[in-house]
């Protein structure tokens, strides 16, 4: 084989190897050759190149290097819908000095500038510099600004009309901020057009019917509560935004894994954090900074656990993605118990069926659902 | 490390090539890759009709099982579907019509010996080669896996869906039903849910890609049609090449794990990688 012959197969070599993929048109058509084998048909050199880097698996695999997703869409209609580069939502209700509010603005705008793009939840009407969605909490109807969302605290029926008088004259996603009674209307919500719930765990866990249950019971509960909605058919994007007592990394990996699109992230603590200043030195600029780091910081650390386990999307998390030793977190948050891999529920399941089968007793599955929910609640 | 193949007439009006030979060579060159089980799925348009078959394992004793069909017709076939299900000693093995799925724990040859593969004919079909990974070594979780959904959807696959759980959940909620514990059963249920909204399977191995995490290739047929797909990453491998056809046989393309699966029967021309996330669909003409 001449010189400039093997110059030019050993290029293509180096080029499948550092790409894993064949290059698309041949640029070595003129040579052929004897294959191996004794074959003595004459076989086109290059498709055996591509053959041999066919059988590359892209080598730099490795969980710690891909890029993991964690944009995140908010709205259920294909031309309205929010996006979010990291799935946080700035949200609370401190009343903050302008100062904080003009550094908030500009690290949130930042953020944007280097794609990773937070929304913002918040009474005031919307900056007119800003570059980052912007959702308004809706206190009176009639006064609809040009926010990218809308916020809306349930408070009962009237509720349920002001999202039929919303629908009719806004278009963008529409979050209602639910009480401890969730399950029993987020149907509802979902049927008159709302794109999502926003539970407060903190609200929720004080509230008698959670009392002595975890924020997890409330997250689980939530998930489910928008699952009956969708029993029987795709869920069409809506969304679920955990807040209250997500306030680091590893609570808003495990808020995801249980079923949360979304964090809403406590203003007044994310300001606490950052903001180690006093008033009347305050540096718009440094905190902005703060902030701006900050949130690098976080989305950094969210990539983190998905990458280990093996995921490309954040969201992809998933309550069979985590381990419990509590018997009672494993029930209120349907997480398997570590050492079985397997929930409560099911071990409770498994040894009733084994029962029942011993004993040759027959009971319906919704006997039988009764009779696990008891030994269930007696077990936590 | 499982190893999978496939192979799609070009001529798909041919109903009496050997495609289950072809096959069954393929899947003996890649057996270094896998020893725990072995299974074909065959699509022949002779059988095509009303009558449609569902085979289940059905348990005889503790570790033995018989393979049990219930012929159906278009009638009764949800009625013979549920009794089934509800059946404990039966477990769930295919929905046929114009397919038939084979498959057992072992080697390829004993496949072949037990079953008689190299005497099938057909115009497409795939074969696998399985090495237990998250699942149990058991006739039930030997690929292909087939669903009720749909008839005719078989799908073989090498690698992990690492969102398995997930994806299973959301298809449960949609109330599509499980068979098996595999994470390669969750892309035949995908499939066949997606064909069954849009009908349109181009557009439903890409929505598959798009939700599915993890390494992966997979090899999926239905009645008129094979596709080869990786993952976004690319992350697993999978090959394609054309055989050309002489005087004794009729061309087809060929797609595999290894290169020696094209190798052994001759497919190594027109050779090319599937790209990473976008399907490599062959029709049957």
């Amino acid at each position: 084989m001449r010189l400039n012959e093997k110059a030019l197969i050993r290029k293509s070599i180096l080029e499948l190897c550092n790409t894993g993929l064949p290059r698309q048109e041949s640029t070595d058509d003129g040579i052929r050759t004897i294959r191996e084998r004794g074959s003595e048909k004459e076989e086109n050199l290059w498709e055996y190149i591509v053959a041999l880097g066919a059988q590359l698996s892209r080598p730099p695999f490795d969980p710690y290097r891909e890029k993991i997703k964690l944009t995140t869409e908010i709205g259920r209609k294909g031309d309205q819908k929010v996006s979010l580069k990291i799935p946080i939502l700035i949200y609370g209700e401190l009343d903050l000095s302008q100062s904080s509010k003009d550094a908030l603005t500009l690290a949130l705008n930042n953020l944007v500038d280097d794609r990773s793009t937070v929304g913002l939840i918040s009474k005031d009407e919307p900056c007119d510099e800003r570059k980052y969605p912007h959702f308004q909490k809706l206190t009176d109807i009639n006064k609809i600004d040009d926010s990218e969302g809308i916020v809306l605290e349930y408070t009962g029926i009237k509720t349920e009309e002001k999202i039929e008088k919303i629908r009719k004259e806004f278009d963008g996603p529409v979050l209602v901020e639910v009480d401890e009674d969730f399950s029993f209307y987020t149907a509802k919500l979902l049927e008159l057009g709302v794109d999502g719930i926003l539970v407060n765990t903190d609200n929720i866990t004080k509230s008698e019917k959670y009392d002595g249950k975890h924020a997890i019971a409330v997250i689980h509960d939530a998930k489910l509560a928008i699952n009956e909605f969708y029993r029987g058919k795709e869920n069409d994007g809506a969304c679920l935004v955990i807040a209250g007592d997500v306030n680091n990394a590893g609570k808003m990996v495990k808020a995801a894994g249980l079923g949360a699109d979304i964090i809403g992230y406590d203003t007044s603590l994310l300001i606490a954090k950052v903001g180690h200043h006093s008033e009347n030195f305050f540096d718009e600029e440094i905190t902005a900074q703060k902030i701006f780091n900050h949130m690098i910081a976080t989305k950094s650390e969210l990539t983190g656990i998905p990458a280990a386990i093996g995921y490309s999307d954040f969201h992809n998390l998933s309550p069979s993605d985590f381990r419990t030793s509590s018997i009672k977190a494993s029930v209120q948050g349907d997480i398997p118990l570590e050492g079985v891999d397997k929930t409560y529920r099911i071990i409770v399941e498994e040894i009733l069926d084994n029962y029942l089968n011993i004993k040759n007793i027959s009971v319906d599955q919704q006997e039988k659902q009764k009779i696990i929910n008891l030994i269930v609640q007696e077990g936590t | 490390m499982c190893g999978i193949c496939g192979l799609m007439m070009d001529d798909g009006n041919l109903r009496h090539f050997p495609v289950g030979s072809i096959l069954q060579d393929m899947m003996e060159s890649q057996q270094i890759r896998a020893q725990d089980g072995a299974g074909i799925a065959i699509f022949n348009k002779s059988n095509a009709g009303d009558s449609f078959k569902i085979k289940n394992f059905r348990k005889e004793g503790m570790s033995d099982y018989t393979i049990d069909e219930v012929d159906s017709s278009s009638e009764n076939i949800s009625e013979n579907l549920e009794k089934l299900s509800q059946d404990p000693e039966c477990h769930f093995f295919s929905f046929e019509n114009q397919m038939t799925i084979l498959k057992e724990t072992g080697l390829a040859k004993d496949l072949d010996k037990k079953f008689g593969i190299r005497k099938m004919n057909g115009s497409h079909g795939i074969g696998h080669l399985r090495i237990a990974t998250s699942s149990r070594v058991t006739p039930y979780n030997t690929h292909p896996f087939s669903t009720t959904i749909l008839p005719d959807i078989a799908i073989v696959h090498n690698g992990e869906i690492t969102n398995y759980n997930m994806l299973r959940d959301s298809l449960e909620l949609e109330g599509f039903t499980f068979h098996t514990d595999s994470d390669s059963e969750v892309i035949a249920v995908f499939l066949a849910s997606r064909i069954l909204k849009h009908g349109d399977i181009e557009r439903a191995h890409r929505e598959f890609v798009a939700k599915a995490d993890g390494p992966f290739t997979y090899i999926a047929a239905t009645s008129d049609s094979i596709a080869i797909v990786r993952d976004k990453f690319g992350t697993r491998k999978g090959i394609i090449g054309y055989n050309p056809g002489t005087n004794d046989h009729p061309p087809f393309w060929a797609m595999a794990t290894d290169l020696s699966a094209l190798d052994v029967v001759g497919a190594t021309t027109k050779i090319e990688t599937p790209h990473p996330g976008k399907p490599r669909i062959f029709y049957r003409n």
